[in-house]
């Protein structure tokens, strides 16, 4: 952002200075307005002290009133003011340099100026110290001049960069490099339909800039914010290539309408409604992105009303900057490997563990019945016998002859990853342009599943005339995705699960080498499960997803008058998605081995969003101490979703799989619409620099309410003070920024049913006359009431800056309290509904967030570190006009609890409180009916004396009690060094995979822990684990504190090392800025947790958070990569 | 600002603003409510609650899920999912009833068919009612369509006997309106044959065994129906919709959507892959040993109703009961073509045999018990004793109506059902002790949740 030299010039300057030195007065002034001075020291060399008291004045005004007195006159660049001789004596000085004898030859020297990454910088001051012969760069950040001799030494300053001096010396050509000015407050960040100076912010803004995280393997840029702002929180529940994690702002505002942020994609609002909003975010390259801001209290989002509820994540993608083009090659490469693989146990250990299981049902339910009884002499059908050598080499009473098969090795790879970037951007100072394409091709460390995936973008942006400006970013975008199914339950051929569950000893092919087995071969005499096979669940099925998606939006600014101007944009997000699905008569099926019906399916989606929106923008700026800006636009957005699908079965071979060589037996197809008519509007004024105010508003009309709750108004203010203007802390040194603030404002949430409002029709058909009988019946119960989610949000932070912000730090309390949540609420089911959509209860997160950033060190070792750490505490204040719990389910039966007084979604069951040893402890506590020793102790919660239903009771809640991150930097000549740490603390998993994994039932493998289960009341084992059994009594396997892990962890996202060529060979390369690296990300993982990863949202729904059924692990990348500019 | 824009209405379904108002809508609306029959908690787990509390079958062995187990040994959690599905499909399916029976009078249509569909809904609502009254004893009696679902909140349990009488109206009134037979297309929908069979067995259940006799008489007298001429060819979908079939819940396989019937997949063993029915098998509702052996020598139902093992694809024989009554081969896993029998005439005729002997008549009662045994390839009985007879009669509904969901509720409507799950308890070592509280079942503990100060529950749970 420049900014304008007459803008500058009409900053009020409020300065009192008496019998200063003009140094020291021209540094004040400088400080006060935001400005430095650059001169020739010999200018100053006559000055008298100054004394001058100006209040509010503009800055051009004190500039006369200082610099008259002493001749001079400036000019301005950028931030600099320039200072030189006035006119008239100028002339006599340069006359009296006529003098041959006192001027030496000229030397001519040239040179280019850099950044700090090697791009040129156009328009850099270059001023030989102590005189005011200067020049400035041109577009390629190449300068000549003309030095009076050798002892010179040139001045290079750019605004936004710090002021560098070179010696000439002996050279003709001096190239410079300049170093970003890291004084934070002259960045600016993006708000709601603009930007904004962060000096003037007075909501809460958590912005990343994308050059932290460039050496990243991510392949989604919310991967790349998980542990960097304070107040969010990423979660990866799913490693699998293409997935994408979930993000949360200041805690779960909702209980069933999304609790994702809205997306904004340079000003493009995406499809927001998405529970996991994070998945908005793939296709969009990384690699594209400069920063990401994130909007947290309501006077930053308010102006995104009905959707700004959860926070609003706005991403800004790279734009040419006008100077000579450059281009830039980024490449990694690397393997991946599982981060953890859990501990099961092997052939050996299972056949024991099976043994006793089977036994000890037999023994407990049949009379007289002894451990040698023959399988014969047992009753069929049971569960009482197990493997005697009916099939060859297993004989579980001989079990050192039995082969032992490790399914996760099996499943599981060390997968390559390679991602290619070029990118190209430049421009004159009528046209820039940024252009990119990039390639990633991403294995899965599943076997089979991975991603190929090419994106684009171009970025232009074209000043046509002074009044107008046009631009256009457009970003296609293709993804060849092969899935596997890792997530589901092995009987629906789940790939994890049945790694996990199939027991240990059986074979992947059956005898002839070829076909594939599975536990189906032997489970029949003895009552197993057919646990599905692992590696035919992957290569038996086809899972392909082409997706193709087209971002892209135009905007027209046109200068009106003054500083009022107009901009108006259109967008699209046009989303094609191709999904074809087949199954092999090859791949055995739940208690079914090969062949089997072989099925197959086609699935169309298409997604088209587009919006427009057009806004009035002006700011008043008399150079007074009154600064105002006002901001007026409407918008209208309209999503429409098409869904396809056909079903085919029955193909006559594995050899064709589409759906046309099959039977087709079933198909569907739905198509729906949202749409969005919003008028917002916004104001700011700042008096003095000093105090700071904004209010907005915004009216929204959404298609998703019923006609009378249609509308929507989401106000909000906000005050900021910079104490550190005030007089008596501007002397204060040490102090260089203390801004306080406080903001209130009311925001939506409208991510809920498109027709939630309208009562529709289901189909329920029946059978007539031997034939199809069309029905249809009420499905949905209408609600022409229903509306918004409310939220109210208070926000109190401060921002302290130390030592010229070497230290920084910033810290916001919040309470955010929504209300008429939107849910699925249940209603008697004597009504004929289970539940109808309703607006009811009202739920509060508080919470406080704090962020340190230290640059430890400067100079040649430069060590930055920065910290956050947030806390959010979740509240059910009111639910429904009863205020009774809400039950959840997540497959089985009721898992979770929502109560008043209590965060949302607790985990609702049984405490287990140890395992009954023996008979006296057995008979000395409540317990099951069928309970025996060796069966779990549950607690007697409402100590009645009987253990049922009402002992269930709260046993945990996945919502953390804080979240943190720790970055470091340090560079070092050329080398740089970055470590990446993030943590959660507190909070629960229910790990619901336990109940398959160790139900002790002995048919199906399980973790290693039921090596320390109960076998007796002498060897009783840990106290947890029960006994083995196949008939399991005591409802050892309800939903109990036993399945509850704790969800902390702290984990060393990323540690990365590069290493950047001397100048000496890149430019004898002619290269202009070449880097090695190599890092490795998700490095470590400190868990206790037994499941694969403690990152759970696998259950997206806030009401059952935290639930575990085994999903795909995250891997541990290790890369080299490459960035080469030219 | 533009209302239009805003204004959007669902394009892939039907608001309930537009419909009900033709009237191939109503048609559409009845099947509709029919259509619920086909639901877990009615007729497509039926099963569960009508033969596994029994002595007829066992469930299947799912370790830690006690979903059905907890029928069989009598340790109901009240927040038993089968029994929620029983309590929401049923009051689902009375809902879409009173929609029709609501709305039907404003629709413009030919009025006879207007009083017939009138009649299917009546016929159907005391249905669902019949099976939750005697499931839950008292529950919520519903007879209007509710709109708002807060009134939801204002209905308390009803007495069973005041239930019974609504049934008993619904079914009075559809039996006059509805036709003794359909043709064509309609066949499968509810006649007056159906109303009047089920009257009886609700006078039945009711004790008022001279009415019970009545109606049942009337079904016998109409001659519409006939007992088919083998055991087998009732259970054949070739021969759907027989004379004997008085009232099936209808499937039919191989359409798209499916709405073919999964019996033979549910109770065929577990792991027998596709050995016994394409697919395999769930391994529900096995036969007990007590079941086989109540079947006498020389009784033809037996192999046509259940198995003790079979021939595996390796040709070894596995042990294992399991149920064969309904083994249509499927096209896809679960969509196959047996109906579920709800009413047929060898019911009708040993109901009004049982009302026959409850009068005191029970030399007239005999026949049609030696009726059903003589289709079976056995002898007829001699029995003059009425407490012989009654005891003559539940045996031959027993083995005649196994596996079809009567048992269960057979032995408490005969008071017999504690003395013989005493033996069963003996047998299976059952640690319940077992009294008339458990002979009906807990109300689901979420309905009583969600409307604790109205919805109480039933005494032991």
């Amino acid at each position: 952002e420049e900014t304008n030299a007459q803008e500058l010039l009409a900053r009020p300057v409020s300065i009192t200075i008496v019998n200063q030195d003009i140094r020291t007065a021209l540094s004040r002034i400088g400080k006060s307005a935001e400005i430095k001075f650059s001169y020739d020291p010999t200018l100053l060399q006559n000055a008298n002290k100054v004394n001058l008291t100006v209040r509010n004045e503009p800055l051009a005004q004190v500039l006369d009133k200082v610099l008259n007195p002493l001749r001079l006159s400036y000019d301005v660049s950028g931030k600099y003011i320039i200072l030189k001789r006035q006119q008239a004596q100028s002339l006599l000085e340069m006359r009296g340099r006529m003098n041959p004898l006192s001027v030496p030859i000229d030397v001519t020297v040239s040179g280019k100026v850099t950044d700090e990454n090697g791009s040129e910088l156009p328009g850099v001051n270059v001023l030989v110290k102590g005189t005011q012969r200067g020049t400035s760069t041109d577009s390629n950040g190449e300068y000549t001049l003309s030095v009076p001799d050798p002892s010179a030494v040139l001045v290079f300053s750019f605004v936004g960069y710090e002021t560098m001096e070179m010696a000439v010396g002996n050279n003709t050509r001096l190239n410079v490099s300049l170093k970003v000015n890291t004084k934070a407050l002259s960045e600016v960040v993006v708000v709601g339909y603009g930007t904004q100076s962060k000096k003037d912010v007075t909501g809460s803004i958590a912005s990343l800039n994308t050059q932290a995280i460039k050496d990243m393997p991510v392949t989604n840029i919310a991967e790349g914010m998980a542990g960097r702002m304070p107040g969010v929180l990423v979660q990866q529940a799913s490693g699998a290539p293409g997935s994408g994690p979930s993000i949360k702002i200041r805690g779960l505002g909702s209980i069933s309408a999304g609790n994702g942020p809205l997306i904004v994609v340079d000003g493009q609002p995406l499809n927001s409604g998405d529970l996991v909003n994070g998945s908005g975010l793939n296709l969009i390259n990384p690699n594209d992105i400069e920063t990401v801001d994130v909007l947290k209290d309501a006077s930053a989002t308010a102006i995104f009303g009905s959707r700004g509820a959860n926070g609003v994540v706005m991403i800004t993608t790279k734009r040419g900057k006008a100077g000579k083009s450059t281009i830039n090659l980024d490449y990694y490469t690397g393997i991946q490997e599982v981060s953890k693989t859990m501990d099961m146990l092997n052939a050996q250990q299972f056949v024991d563990f099976s043994k006793s299981a089977h036994n000890n049902a037999y023994l407990e339910r049949v009379p007289g019945a002894s451990v040698s009884d023959l399988n014969s002499a047992r009753p069929a059908g049971q569960r009482y016998r197990y493997p005697r050598g009916e099939f060859p080499g297993l004989d579980f009473d001989n079990p050192a002859g039995i082969q032992s098969y490790d399914y996760q090795s099996l499943i599981f790879r060390t997968a390559p990853i390679s991602n290619y970037q070029l990118s190209a951007s430049g421009g004159s100072d009528k046209v820039q342009y940024m252009v990119s394409g990039n390639y990633l091709k991403q294995d899965g460390i599943i076997k089979q599943s991975g991603i190929d995936r090419y994106t684009f973008r171009s970025n232009v942006d074209a000043q046509v005339s002074p009044r107008i400006k046009v631009g256009m970013s457009i970003s296609p975008s293709f993804t060849k995705e092969r899935r596997v199914n890792s997530d589901g339950h092995w009987a629906s051929n789940g790939v994890i699960n049945a790694a996990l569950s199939q027991v240990p000893i059986v074979p992947i092919y059956q005898a002839d080498g070829v076909t594939y087995n599975s536990q189906a071969s032997i489970a029949a005499p003895y009552d197993w499960a057919g646990v599905t096979n692992p590696v035919a669940n992957i290569t038996e099925a086809d899972n392909n997803v082409n997706t193709l998606r087209l971002l892209g939006n135009t905007y027209l600014e046109v200068g009106i008058w003054k500083t009022l101007k107009y901009r108006g944009s259109v967008g699209g997000d046009i989303t094609y998605l191709r999904q074809n699905l087949y199954r092999a008569s090859t791949m055995p099926l739940n208690q079914l081995l090969p062949p089997n019906v072989s099925t197959g399916s086609s699935i169309t989606s298409q997604n088209i969003n587009w919006v427009t929106n057009h806004t009035l923008d002006y700011s008043f700026d008399l150079g007074t101490a009154h600064r105002f800006t006002a901001l007026i636009g409407v918008e209208a957005q309209q999503n429409t979703l098409e869904n396809n699908r056909v079903d085919a079965n029955n193909f006559p071979n594995d050899i064709v799989r589409t759906v046309n060589a099959g039977v087709i037996s079933g198909g569907s197809s739905f198509k729906e619409q949202w749409s969005l008519a919003s008028y917002f509007g916004r104001v700011g004024y700042t008096f003095n620099d000093k105090y700071l105010f904004n209010a907005s508003i915004r009216r929204d009309g959404s298609s998703r309410f019923g006609a009378n709750q249609r509308y929507g108004v989401f106000p909000s203010a906000s005050v900021g003070w910079r104490v550190s203007e005030e007089p008596f802390l501007k002397n204060v040194a040490a102090i260089s920024e203390l801004k306080l603030k406080a903001s209130f404002g009311l925001s939506g949430n409208n991510a809920f049913a498109n027709y939630g409002s309208i009562g529709t029709l289901g189909i329920d058909n029946y059978v007539i006359g031997n034939g199809l009988a069309n029905g249809l019946a009420t499905n949905v119960i209408g609600n022409p009431n229903l509306t918004w989610e409310k939220s109210r949000q208070t926000d109190i932070g401060m921002e302290l800056g130390l030592f010229k912000n070497r230290v920084f730090f910033l810290a916001d309390y919040y309470s955010r309290i929504t209300s008429d949540l939107l849910l699925s609420v249940q209603v008697p089911s004597l009504t004929g509904f289970t539940s109808a959509n309703q607006n009811i209860g009202r739920v509060e997160n508080k919470g406080m967030e704090f962020g340190l950033t230290t640059r430890n060190t400067v100079g040649t070792l430069a060590w930055t570190t920065d910290l956050n750490l947030s806390f959010n505490r979740n509240t059910v204040l009111a639910l429904g006009p009863t205020g009774d719990a809400i039950r959840s389910g997540s497959g089985v039966g009721e898992t979770n609890i929502t109560v008043l007084g209590e965060p949302l979604g607790n985990f609702y069951g049984y405490q287990q409180i140890g395992v009954f040893r023996d008979q006296a402890e057995l008979d000395a506590y409540p317990h099951f009916a069928d309970s025996r020793p060796g069966d779990v102790k549950f607690a007697d919660v409402n100590n009645d004396g009987v253990i049922n239903a009402n002992d269930r009771t709260l046993i945990g809640n996945n919502q953390p009690d804080f979240i943190y991150g720790i970055n470091n930097t340090v560079t070092y000549g050329g080398f740089d060094l970055s470590i990446s740490a993030q943590g959660v603390q507190g909070g629960q998993i229910l790990n619901l995979s336990r109940r398959f994994i160790e139900n002790l039932e002995g048919n199906q493998n399980q973790l290693a822990t039921v090596l320390d289960r109960w076998q007796s009341p002498e060897q009783p084992g840990n106290g947890i684990v029960p006994r083995a059994n196949t008939r399991s009594t005591g409802n050892n396997n309800a939903i109990s504190s036993r399945w509850i892990e704790s969800a902390s962890y702290f984990r060393i996202r990323n540690i990365t090392l590069g290493y950047r060529l001397p100048s000496s060979l890149s430019d004898r390369l002619k290269i202009q800025n070449a880097r090695v690296y190599a890092g490795v990300q998700n490095a470590f993982t400190f868990t206790k947790y037994l499941g694969y990863n403690p990152e759970v949202s696998g259950y997206e729904n806030a009401l059952t958070g935290g639930v575990d059924y085994g999903s795909y692990p995250l891997a541990r990348t290790y890369t080299i990569g490459l960035n080469l500019s030219f | 600002c533009k209302e239009k824009f805003l204004d959007l209405a669902p394009l892939s379904s039907a608001s309930t603003a537009t419909f009900f108002k033709t009237q191939a809508d109503m048609i559409t609306a009845i099947n509709g409510a029919y259509a619920t029959l086909q639901a877990g908690g009615q007729y497509g787990n039926y099963y569960i609650l009508g033969e596994i509390p029994s002595d007829n079958t066992t469930p299947v062995l799912s370790g830690s899920v006690t979903d059905q187990d907890e029928f069989d040994k009598f340790y109901i959690r009240t927040t038993n999912p089968v029994l929620l599905a029983r309590w929401n499909d049923g009051y689902r399916g009375i809902y879409r009833t009173n929609t029709v029976i609501d709305r039907i009078g404003a629709v413009a249509m030919n009025e006879t068919l207007k009083a017939r569909i009138t009649g299917e809904a009546k016929f159907l609502r005391a249905l669902m009612y019949f099976n939750l009254v005697r499931v839950f004893g008292d529950v919520p009696l519903v007879l209007k369509e509710i709109d708002d679902p807060s009134e939801g909140y204002e209905y308390g349990r009803t007495p069973a006997s005041e239930v019974y009488a609504q049934i008993i109206k619904d079914l009075s009134e559809a039996q006059q309106v509805l036709p003794d037979s359909y043709s064509g297309t309609d066949v499968g929908r509810a006649t007056r044959g159906a109303a009047k069979s089920l009257l009886g067995k609700v006078y039945l259940t009711n004790k008022q065994y001279a009415e019970a006799a009545a109606v049942l008489k009337e079904v016998i007298d109409s001659g519409i129906y006939d007992l088919l001429p083998t055991y087998a060819a009732v259970f054949n979908p070739a021969n759907k919709n027989s004379k004997e079939a008085i009232f099936d819940v209808q499937y039919k396989k191989g359409l798209v959507p499916r709405e073919g019937s999964g019996f033979g997949n549910t109770f065929a063993p577990e792991n027998s892959g596709n050995a016994v029915i394409q697919f395999g098998g769930g391994g529900n509702n096995r036969p007990t040993p007590d079941m086989e052996q109540a079947y006498e020598p020389g009784d033809l139902r037996k192999n046509i109703s259940m198995a003790t093992g079979y021939t595996n694809a390796q040709g070894n024989r596995v042990d294992y009961y399991f149920v064969k009554k309904y083994l249509d081969a499927p096209v896809v896993n679960g969509d196959s073509d047996d109906n579920w029998p709800v009413l047929r005439y060898a019911d009708v005729l040993l109901m009004y045999a049982e009302a026959l002997n409850e009068t005191g008549k029970t030399s007239e009662a005999l026949p049609f018990v030696n009726r059903i045994r003589k289709r079976a390839g056995l002898n007829d009985l001699s029995i003059s004793s009425q407490a012989n007879m009654r005891l003559a009669i539940e045996q031959e509904r027993r083995v005649e109506l196994a596996f079809e969901g009567h048992r269960w509720f057979d032995l408490v409507r005969t008071g017999r059902a504690l003395p013989v799950l005493q033996a069963k308890a003996a047998a299976i070592g059952i640690k319940t002790n077992l009294t008339a509280n458990n002979l009906i079942w807990p109300v689901p503990q979420s309905q009583i949740d969600i409307n604790p100060s109205i919805i109480k529950q039933n005494p032991g749970y």
